[in-house]
């Protein structure tokens, strides 16, 4: 093996030997090398450098990250889930609206007040971190730089935020402490970052609802009842005009005459001959207002109103239940003997959601797991278009052998508040009533991951029906001056390397004419003709090399100089003439191809000649 | 005394800006230990002559042209390029006429390059660079460039270079030509004595044929016929 690479081993150092025994030649093609290159590297490290410089300011300011939607619009948390989940999503946290997310901010013992905009934060919040700043934990308040400074505080310090409604007449305070302050440069703005979930205290309050955790009055969102339809029971058809009366502002759309199958259909024990209608409400619920409102119109007809919900159903242990009214509005279902089922008045109390109860077939509540106090954990589950809502709710459950079996009956009053699951979410409190949960948020704080991603991250907002804001355009300015800086950087690299590559050629070209007997002798020495290309491909490549570290070192000190005298334009750690590692590589591989190429082209000249007519020249 | 290269029938015809030369030899032989001295009037066919011997030149046509190397006898007329250069590299061994050395390498450097460049092992290599030039009288020169010695030392020189590698035919073409008349006896001396002391056929290509008399121990020329104004034909006379 060691034998393979013989004539190779030597041919390198032939050709090294006459490098140094012609230096001067050597001398001179490396400073030809370095004459071409040295410019060259100038004009790319102050291209990247200052594109560099540009592009890092950019980047400190988290400001051109930030995508700011324009206007407020209902957004899900599976919106804010499907964001969070795209690679060009650096942050994105939930905002309240606007308006809700103003506060007065004042130090206790000092009477200076600031107004100030509020701003959800958590964690990953691209704008703290870029200062170093953990995000704040509840009852903390990260303050931006104007804010303390005007109230005069400091990390560690006690703030006091308040907030009111009903045009100053009721008030909330709370006290907070200042976990961090922003530098001045972060934003001019008299911003205040707090955990979503205590800013959602605010719009709260300002919604004018109670905040118990701040301890805050208010009132309770307390769920309300909502119908999708209502059947009508009435001794005989109405008339035209009576019919049409009950369109005329009762919230519902259309009235349908049901046959008496129809209106079993519905309710399994009806046997009344009874004239049956279904009103049926456009698209949103119908309210007890409604309700009231067709009753009003029915006034002495002996109508019989039953209220009734959408496709509501309840999950409990595998099995699914149709839910019905137990009792219609004002009236008893004669047929369904509910016996001792417990008081038909729970079933008919307005109020009755604070005493969840239902009725079920013996046959559906055996082998049900029961929790203490005789409640039954079920699931309410109700289609909404292609989504299924759900709410997993406590019940009491009585039993009677005149429910249907598979159909559970609730107070009609429970039953058009669960059905508002429909329209929007519901929780319940710790008694088990029910509560309008929030419906989703108005705004968000948004980051991208990097420059080159807020324009096309905007462009995904824009097609998902959200406006935004962005500092696209600056970004696009320095991106699109990189790009003629680089296309002018390449033409001029490439007519330069066209120079280059001309001047290696010749002066290899001419060492190899001159040195012709004595390759001519290599090859009468058993020298393969093959194996003298190593002689001009190693000659070519050692000077070009040699050429570019001398110039990659005049580029250095230059750049030193350059860099100092544009001291004043520069932050600390800004460069406006800069080199990577990579930009360092790129050239040495670029100088190496140039070199390999006039060596090649050297080395066509080598293989003709003919080892005799060389042993005739001598 | 062995016979180390074989020609019979040997025919080169060459033409160049419309004359045409043949070259025919009817037999050669070149033998171990012995110096062949090889002359002629200019355009007679020494060149070329040397260039079938140095394997650079293929002969046209050819009855028998074998070399018995150090390791094994070969017919020329079937090898290929690669093959032909390896056993020029192995076995044989060149003067030039001014020397033919690389400018760029030392005196000793020049000396090793063709034991380098067939993967000798340089300690024993050294050692007889050594000895060849305490007996060619340059043992003082071997640090220096060849560029910075006489005539006569470069051909010391390129006979240390010719012999470094233990070929058994050493070539010289003209290797007096550049010399005065003392330095060129000199080096004819030198010649025989080491093809006596290291056994090498020598194979010397000169027009100086009363010098070559002298020292060679045999002696060959050419038969030179103008057969056309355009057309010459010289034939290898048997050697003496």
């Amino acid at each position: 093996m060691a034998k393979l690479f013989n004539v190779p081993r030597n041919m390198i150092r032939l050709a090294i030997a006459d490098i140094i025994y012609e230096w001067r030649m050597s001398v001179c093609l490396l400073l030809s090398v370095a004459a071409i290159a040295t410019p060259l590297l100038l004009f790319f490290g102050l291209k990247a450098g200052a594109i560099e410089t540009l592009r890092h300011r950019l980047l400190q300011d988290p400001v051109n990250l930030e995508i700011m939607p324009r206007v407020d619009r209902k957004l899900d948390k599976e919106w804010f889930d499907v964001w969070r989940q795209d690679p060009r999503v650096a942050f994105v946290v939930a905002h309240t609206r606007k308006l809700s997310a103003q506060a007065e901010l004042l130090r206790p013992g000092n009477p200076d007040i600031r107004r100030v905009n509020l701003h959800p934060s958590a964690f990953g919040d691209l704008l703290l971190k870029m200062y170093g700043i953990v995000p704040p934990k509840n009852d903390e308040l990260v303050l931006a730089y104007p804010v303390a400074e005007r109230l005069g505080v400091a990390a560690g310090d006690k703030v006091v935020m308040r907030v009111s409604r009903e045009r100053g007449n009721s008030k909330g305070e709370h006290e907070f402490t200042v976990s961090a302050v922003l530098p001045a440069q972060a934003t001019a703005l008299q911003n205040v970052y707090l955990p979503l979930e205590q800013l959602e205290f605010f719009e709260n309050f300002k919604d004018g609802y109670a905040v118990p955790e701040f301890g805050w009055p208010g009132i309770t969102p307390i769920a309300y009842a909502s119908y999708k339809s209502l059947l009508i029971f009435l001794p005989r058809r109405l008339a035209a005009d009576r019919e049409a009366l009950l369109l005329q502002n009762t919230g519902f759309a259309t009235l349908k005459l049901l046959s008496q199958q129809q209106a079993q259909a519905i309710l399994p024990w009806h046997q009344s001959e009874d004239a049956a209608y279904l009103l049926q409400t456009a698209g949103g619920g119908a309210s007890m207002d409604n309700l009231k409102a067709v009753r009003e119109r029915l006034r002495g007809y002996d109508a019989v109103l039953v209220p009734l919900g959408s496709d509501l159903r309840l999950q409990m242990s595998g099995k699914s239940f149709k839910l019905l009214p137990a009792a219609a509005w004002g009236a008893q279902f004669p047929e369904l003997q509910l016996g001792d089922a417990g008081s038909l008045k729970d079933f008919d109390n307005p109020e009755a959601d604070l005493q969840p109860l239902a009725l079920i077939n013996p046959e559906d509540r055996r082998g049900m797991e029961t929790l203490p106090h005789g409640m039954v954990l079920v699931r309410i589950t109700i289609q909404n278009g292609d989504s299924e809502q759900f709410l997993d709710y406590r019940l009491h459950m009585a039993t009677s052998t005149a429910v249907p079996q598979g159909t559970l009956l609730m107070p009609q009053f429970l039953l058009g508040r669960l059905n508002l699951l429909e329209q929007r979410p519901l929780l319940t409190d710790e008694h088990g009533a029910l509560l309008l949960a929030k419906r989703g948020y108005s705004s968000f704080r948004m980051y991208a991951s990097s420059l080159e991603q807020v324009a096309p991250l905007a462009k995904a907002l824009e097609a998902d029906g959200v406006f935004v804001d962005t500092r696209a355009d600056r970004i696009a300015m320095v991106q699109r001056l990189d790009h003629y800086l680089g296309l002018l950087f390449w033409l001029i690299a490439l007519a330069s390397m066209a120079g280059g590559l001309a001047c290696l050629l010749s002066n290899i070209y001419a060492s190899i004419e001159r040195k012709r007997r004595e390759l001519a002798v290599l090859r009468l020495l058993g020298v393969p003709g093959i194996a003298l290309v190593i002689f001009p491909l190693v000659e070519s490549a050692t000077l070009t090399l040699a050429g570019l570290a001398l110039s990659i070192a005049i580029f250095h000190v230059l750049g030193q100089v350059i860099n100092h005298m544009a001291n004043d334009l520069l932050l600390p750690g800004e460069h406006l003439c800069r080199l990577t590692i990579e930009q360092h590589g790129l050239a040495l591989l670029l100088g190496l191809s140039m070199s390999t190429a006039a060596g090649l082209a050297a080395a066509r000249r080598l293989l003709s000649i003919d080892p005799a007519e060389s042993l005739r020249d001598e | 005394m062995s016979i180390c290269l074989t020609a019979e029938s040997l025919t080169v015809a060459r033409e160049k800006n419309g004359m045409r030369f043949t070259l025919h030899v009817p037999h050669l032989d070149v033998r171990l230990g012995q110096t062949l001295a090889i002359f002629g009037p200019s355009g007679c066919g020494k060149s070329t002559l040397l260039d079938i011997l140095a394997l650079v030149l293929r002969p046209t046509s050819a009855e028998t042209f074998c070399f018995q190397g150090s390791k094994s006898c070969k017919n020329l007329l079937v090898l290929n390029q690669y093959s032909l250069a390896e056993v020029r590299g192995h076995d044989i061994g060149y003067v030039l006429q001014s020397g033919g050395l690389l400018p760029f390498l030392s005196v000793l450097d020049n000396i090793l390059l063709p034991a380098r460049l067939v993967g000798m092992r340089m300690e024993e290599t050294r050692k007889r660079a050594y000895d060849l030039c305490d007996k060619l009288d340059i043992s003082a020169q071997l640090d220096k460039k060849p560029q910075h010695l006489s005539g006569g030392q470069r051909q010391r020189v390129a006979i240390a270079r010719a012999l470094i590698h233990r070929p058994v035919l050493v070539l010289a073409d003209e290797p007096t030509a550049a010399v005065d008349s003392s330095t060129a006896e000199d080096i004819c001396a030198v010649f025989t004595s080491m093809a006596n002391d290291y056994g090498v056929a020598m194979v010397i290509v000169s027009h100086d044929q009363p010098l070559m008399s002298r020292y060679a121990d045999r002696t060959v020329g050419f038969d030179l016929k103008r057969l056309a104004v355009n057309d010459i034909h010289s034939t290898l006379q048997a050697a003496r």
